[in-house]
């Protein structure tokens, strides 16, 4: 089992789906509720704080998840990264290089309790990307879910009323990857058929009929096994992007006009 | 009064025959398909036959038409999952008395069984 | 297949459990699209069509429904020959339907009736348009699979 040390500034985004969840699945409610909160776009500190959930807590259920491969960490860009420390409220005046280098530990980033010597912590390895947090083995989590993967439906909700931080533009953008650039935004593709077909049933066939003719590897290399018709999903893989497009023109003949891409930052 | 059930679900035939009132059919046969409904009705000349559409070999029109030519009197029940006028009109021209969709209730199955009853009563 | 026909199959599957127990209304769920390996359930009735496309529509059921099914046909035995007899049963409801509602261009399948087992040996469409169907707290998926043979050709 992968076990991890929390940054404030991490991103997590849900690595299974909630309907991928192993049905005898256990979780605490501060659990459940930031696995639901994860969102691919929002840090550990901002999401700890919307909670308001204590660090310890929030660093511990977060670690829990993510040995359970229930999250993973959000590979983000050298502006997202610096937005993503920002976000993390320290107030303390540094140079460049402190703000970039003691920023990846948790400390010094959080002002939170000392971890113990010689806990790995996550290095900056160059100015444009942070790749995977560090990690270190850490013992026996207190509620190690069953392996036993038996698939019921939907686990739980969590305990207490908590809604996920909108993202910033009313756009879902979990999954997507953080570089600049444009994405196909399925949700307006979607939409844009309906709206042509003049019916809701008669949109969604047109829809499906755009997607039989998509090649479904690439598809689930996007992890898009099911596709509910108001389903958000941003595409990130160029080759997928272009199948959707040629499909559409070949299946309705209709060229996609600038308003199914949404520009990422 | 003798009763050919002609069904290729046992489940459909076992319901069909558990519906038949007490009294007033002496003896039922049973047929998967239109081939073997032809043949158990040349060699029993029943009164009457509860008919599926959708059938194995010889379907339900087909064999209405055999057993017509042999017996036109006989008292023929389409019951079909057919849902369609067409089928109905074409069933009846054919010589059907009735038409049951499937799937049927209790009490349907049992009304329609009485009705075709009375109708071969008549023509005895 | 158009609008139209899609309707015909939902209103058809529908009617088939609502006739069932008229006290028990059926239920649609919002459809989605399912890529790759297809839903399956314990027991599938299944048609195959070929013309403007070539694929398959098919109700896949949990064997719970298809017993709830048989007890309301009087039948107290379930054992899996009766629970692919009812399962077979709704597959010449399909077929039935399909041969109504797709017109002379389109070839129909012989109406089929299949295990699990039976049903995953089969290369199945990889793209279907599924629409769950809840029914006496069970749910089964009526689904639509097509693949693009005009353009493969």
């Amino acid at each position: 089992m992968t076990s991890l040390l929390v940054l404030p500034q991490a991103v997590y985004r849900r690595a299974k789906a909630p309907h991928e969840l192993p049905g005898d699945l256990r979780l605490t409610a501060l659990e459940w509720a930031l696995y639901f909160a994860v969102t691919g776009t929002h840090t550990a500190a901002e999401i700890g704080r919307e909670m308001r959930a204590d660090e310890a807590a929030r660093d511990e259920a977060l670690a829990r998840l993510f040995a359970l491969e229930l999250i993973e960490e959000q590979q983000l860009n050298a502006s997202e990264y610096v937005r993503a420390v920002a976000a993390t409220g320290d107030r303390e005046e540094k140079t460049l290089v402190e703000f970039l280098v003691r920023a990846a530990r948790p400390n010094a980033a959080a002002g939170r309790g000392g971890e113990a010597p010689g806990t790995p912590r996550q290095a900056l390895r160059d100015g444009a990307s942070v790749p995977h947090a560090g990690t270190s083995p850490r013992s026996a989590w207190p509620h190690a879910a069953s392996g036993a993967a038996s698939r019921l439906p939907r686990p739980a909700q969590p305990a207490f009323g908590f809604k996920p931080l909108p993202p910033p533009d009313g756009i879902n953008k979990e999954n997507r990857p953080m570089s600049g650039s444009r994405r196909l935004s399925l949700r307006a593709l979607m939409n844009l058929i309906e709206k042509q077909a003049g019916s809701r049933e008669a949109g969604q066939l047109d829809i499906y009929r755009v997607f039989v003719r998509v090649d479904t590897v690439l598809l689930k290399r996007s992890g898009i096994e099911t596709l509910r018709f108001t389903e958000d999903r941003l595409v990130s893989d160029p080759e997928l992007e272009q199948a959707i497009v040629r499909s559409v023109k070949k299946t309705l003949g209709l060229d996609c006009p600038d308003s199914i891409w949404v520009d990422v930052a | 009064m003798r009763l050919l059930i002609v069904d290729d679900s046992l489940v459909v035939r076992n319901a069909i025959q558990r519906s038949v009132g007490a009294g007033k059919i002496s003896q039922v046969f049973r047929a998967e398909d239109g081939e073997e409904a032809v043949s158990i009705f040349t060699r029993e000349r029943p009164e009457m036959v509860t008919m599926d559409l959708t059938l194995p070999r010889l379907d339900g029109l087909g064999a209405i038409r055999l057993i017509r030519s042999i017996a036109p009197d006989t008292s023929i029940l389409v019951i079909s999952a057919l849902n369609s006028h067409k089928t109905a009109m074409e069933a009846i021209a054919l010589g059907a008395c009735g038409f049951l969709t499937k799937p049927f209730t209790p009490r349907e199955i049992s009304e329609a069984l009485d009705q075709l009853a009375e109708h071969a009563a008549s023509r005895s | 297949m158009n609008p139209e026909q899609l309707r015909l199959f939902k209103r058809i599957t529908l009617d088939y459990f609502a006739k069932l127990a008229p006290a028990e209304q059926p239920a649609m769920g919002e459809p989605h699209m399912h890529f790759g390996e297809p839903e399956l359930l314990d027991y599938t009735s299944l048609i195959e069509i070929d013309g403007e496309y070539q694929g398959c529509i098919y109700l896949t059921s949990p064997e719970a429904m298809l017993r709830d099914v048989l007890l309301i046909n009087g039948e107290q035995k379930d054992s899996p020959e009766h629970l692919k007899d009812m399962c077979q049963e709704f597959s010449n409801v399909l077929s039935g339907n399909a041969s109504k509602a797709f017109g002379g261009n389109w070839r129909i399948s012989v109406p089929r009736s299949l295990s699990l087992a039976e049903v995953r040996a089969l290369d199945l469409p990889a793209s279907t348009f599924v629409m769950p169907i809840t029914w006496r707290g069970q749910r089964a998926l009526l689904v639509v699979g097509l693949r693009a043979v005009r353009e493969a050709a």
